[in-house]
């Protein structure tokens, strides 16, 4: 069932089930039609930010513009002085790439103004709630509240983890790490199939698991645009349950699985629960992927070359830790390496 | 992949655009400036089929 949108109230409504949560102080561009990704950014308020807003989004916006390519943007803030300020300027930078604004639109959550025909209007209850049921009926996920809370679903419990993890590192230790990368395959492949939660044990010992680059790079090498889906939950599991010592690798995959699904607002989530002190560069790929709009396509276009090429910069480029291991695949020597303090 | 294999130092157009995959950690990039972007939404769930 579609939803078919045809009034701009609707179409506020509608915003947050295609974005998966509620924008606040935002401006979002919708496309009518394939081709250009749904983007939300902060509303700038400033000359200089809106510059710098066009700047984030000029790369993206040129290289996906086809022939015709035609756009909403969308404003949703107190503030409408900005969001008139912010929309045209966008929407001037667009028609230089050669996308059109048709619609450029405000909302403070109440009423609504469309810049271009000054056509003005009330947000309804009645319209939020006849939007909602009808993305019931196609099976969407109920968008979060809001980004804050989007973020606050990757955080759980993280205790019965943590007390779990020295039998984990103790077991992993007697056992090999080829036997332990077999398992966390294994491990993978029943998750994909039945979709069940991991146990706190089964959990503690994927985490230990992940601390070996190559264990941590087939799992990497398992996802796909086909298994995106699958892979988002189960790292989204074990980022909300993986504490700090290990909850940089389950955060990195998330945020890669999220991007490779298209969601860069969750993908961004996920790697804010990369700890801070825990630098990953498989999480600044991500990071770089994300802000520079790149289209998930890519992974599987350039997957070897871009592995290959993070390899070779990545030791020039991001400064290794002391006493911590870098995390790019393909710069592993062949042998298994431990995990660190086995 | 073989990496002993001899590979040329230049970089083509698209190493070159892959080069850009290697930043600073996602904490460099302000909150407030981050692009939120979903590729391929499901505009038909939002348009229909009458884009």
């Amino acid at each position: 069932m579609d939803l078919v949108v045809q009034s701009p109230d609707e179409l506020l409504a509608a915003v947050p089930h295609v974005l998966g949560f509620k924008p606040e102080e935002s401006i979002v561009l919708v496309p009518f039609r394939p081709g250009l990704p749904i983007t939300r950014v902060d509303l700038p308020r400033t000359a200089a930010d809106r510059e710098e807003v066009w700047d984030a989004l000029s790369g993206p916006y040129s290289r996906h513009a086809r022939p015709g390519a035609r756009l909403a943007i969308i404003c949703v803030t107190e503030d409408r002085r900005s969001a008139e300020l912010a929309s045209q300027h966008l929407a001037d930078r667009l028609q230089g790439v050669g996308v059109d604004t048709h619609i450029r639109l405000w909302s403070d959550g109440e009423r609504w103004r469309e810049f271009n025909t000054g056509q003005t209007g009330l947000q309804t209850p009645s319209t939020a709630e006849r939007i909602a049921a009808a993305t019931v009926l196609t099976g969407a996920a109920q968008p979060a509240a809001s980004r804050e809370s989007l973020a606050a679903s990757m955080v759980g419990d993280r205790e019965p983890i943590a007390q779990l993890l020295p039998a984990a590192r103790t077991a992993a230790a007697a056992s090999k790490p080829a036997a332990e990368r077999d398992w966390a395959l294994g491990r993978l492949e029943q998750f994909h199939v039945d979709g069940n939660r991991l146990s706190d044990v089964d959990g503690a010992r994927m985490l230990v698991a992940l601390e070996t680059i190559s264990t941590r790079d087939a799992l990497w090498e398992d996802m796909s645009r086909k298994n995106s889906t699958s892979h988002m939950a189960i790292w989204t599991d074990l980022t909300r349950r993986g504490p700090d010592e290990v909850r940089a690798a389950p955060a990195s995959m998330l945020g890669f699985a999220s991007w490779l699904h298209g969601d860069g607002a969750k993908a961004w989530c996920a790697l804010d629960q990369v700890p801070v002190d825990r630098p990953c560069s498989m999480a600044a790929i991500v990071a770089s992927a994300l802000q520079n709009g790149i289209h998930p396509r890519e992974w599987e276009r350039y997957q070897t070359q871009m592995r290959d090429i993070a390899a070779d910069l990545d030791e020039s480029f991001v400064p290794k830790p002391p006493g911590q291991q870098r995390d790019i695949p393909g710069t592993q020597p062949v042998t298994d390496r431990p995990a660190p303090g086995r | 992949m073989n990496h002993d294999d001899a590979t040329p130092a230049q970089h083509s157009a698209t190493e070159r655009q892959l080069r850009r995959l290697v930043v600073p950690e996602p904490a460099a990039y302000a909150p407030d400036k981050r692009l939120d972007v979903i590729h391929e939404p499901d505009l038909d769930l939002l348009w229909g089929g009458q884009q």
